[in-house]
């Protein structure tokens, strides 16, 4: 059932868990081991106590990109957290793996939404001045 | 508690993106990778299109927000652990399409954005405005940490310093 997500999470060598504690806060921690099983959906994850994770709603996000922040690229899998024989386990319950085509197509779609229902005409980006930025952005030798 | 030391800092400064958590109407958290700027004030500031305005939507029903820095790729940074903040957001429905219009924010795209992204000129390419305008139609993002979670290495199960605010 899980295949698809078991071989997208394979082209990442980390993923990051994400979930809260008590009091409603976020928990995110990296994890280095994707022993993440197909037939169940279930990763093991390690999670230390000083961050009071508590057990409910989750998602494990992985994501690349290079030195220059570019070929980026993205996945995420929605689960719960769960204790199990005393350990962290995240359970995947929902995936659907990222297309670029319908990445674009949504955001167009979304942004026309927040304009039309806040009665906006569409603003037009000033692209003197971000040509301007990038121009001093590009003398920056170590940002 | 600890101060926050200065390998926490660079961190916190250079890291290319965080994984940023925000909560959905269920519950559920919502987490995106995110280029954020740690400001002179002690906040963080981010954006987001107006084409991905879920965050905003979640932020403006449940401020309670998280920041993750823990990918280290691009930073240059000597000794790269991994910094957890977490705090409350503010983002107000105003979009912005003049990167100048608000000094932090002409630092942000400046800095944090356009100097270690380079390929990110493609968004301003003629194909860029005329079929991605809404990349520069931006909500602003501030975040105030509340606290903040240092692990020195990247062994994650081990137990992370908490940092003084």
């Amino acid at each position: 059932m899980w295949k698809r997500a078991k071989k997208d999470l394979g082209k990442y060598p980390e993923a990051v868990l994400n979930t809260k504690d008590a009091e409603g806060r976020g928990v995110s921690v990296r994890q280095t081991q994707l022993a993440f099983d197909e037939a169940t959906g279930t990763l093991p994850v390690s999670i230390p106590s000083a961050l009071g994770a508590v057990a409910g709603p989750a998602t494990l996000l992985a994501h690349f990109h290079d030195e220059k922040v570019w070929n980026m690229h993205s996945m995420s899998i929605k689960g719960a957290l769960e204790q199990r024989a005393g350990q962290w386990v995240f359970v995947a319950s929902s995936y659907r793996p990222a297309r670029i085509m319908d990445f674009l197509r949504g955001t167009r779609v979304s942004a026309a939404k927040y304009l039309e229902r806040r009665g906006l005409p569409r603003p037009k980006p000033d692209y003197a001045v971000i040509e301007r930025l990038f121009e001093e952005a590009s003398k920056i030798s170590d940002p | 508690m600890t101060s926050i030391p200065a390998d926490a800092e660079a961190i916190l400064r250079r890291y290319r993106t965080c994984e940023f958590t925000t909560f959905g109407k269920d519950g559920a958290p919502s987490t995106w990778p995110l280029c954020a700027r740690w400001l002179p004030d002690g906040r963080f500031l981010l954006t987001t299109s107006i084409g991905l305005p879920q965050k905003a939507f979640n932020i403006r029903r449940n401020p309670q927000v998280s920041l993750s820095f823990s990918e280290p790729t691009g930073s240059g940074v000597a000794k790269p652990g991994a910094v957890l903040v977490q705090g409350t957001a503010v983002c107000e429905d105003r979009i912005v399409t003049d990167m100048s219009s608000i000094p932090e924010l002409e630092t942000y795209f400046r800095e944090t954005i356009f100097a270690r992204q380079p390929s990110g000129k493609m968004w301003s390419s003629w194909l860029g405005r005329r079929w991605m305008d809404w990349y520069y139609m931006r909500l602003l993002i501030y975040v105030t940490p509340e606290r903040m979670f240092y692990w020195p290495t990247r062994d994650f199960a081990a137990e992370p310093q908490k940092l003084e605010l």
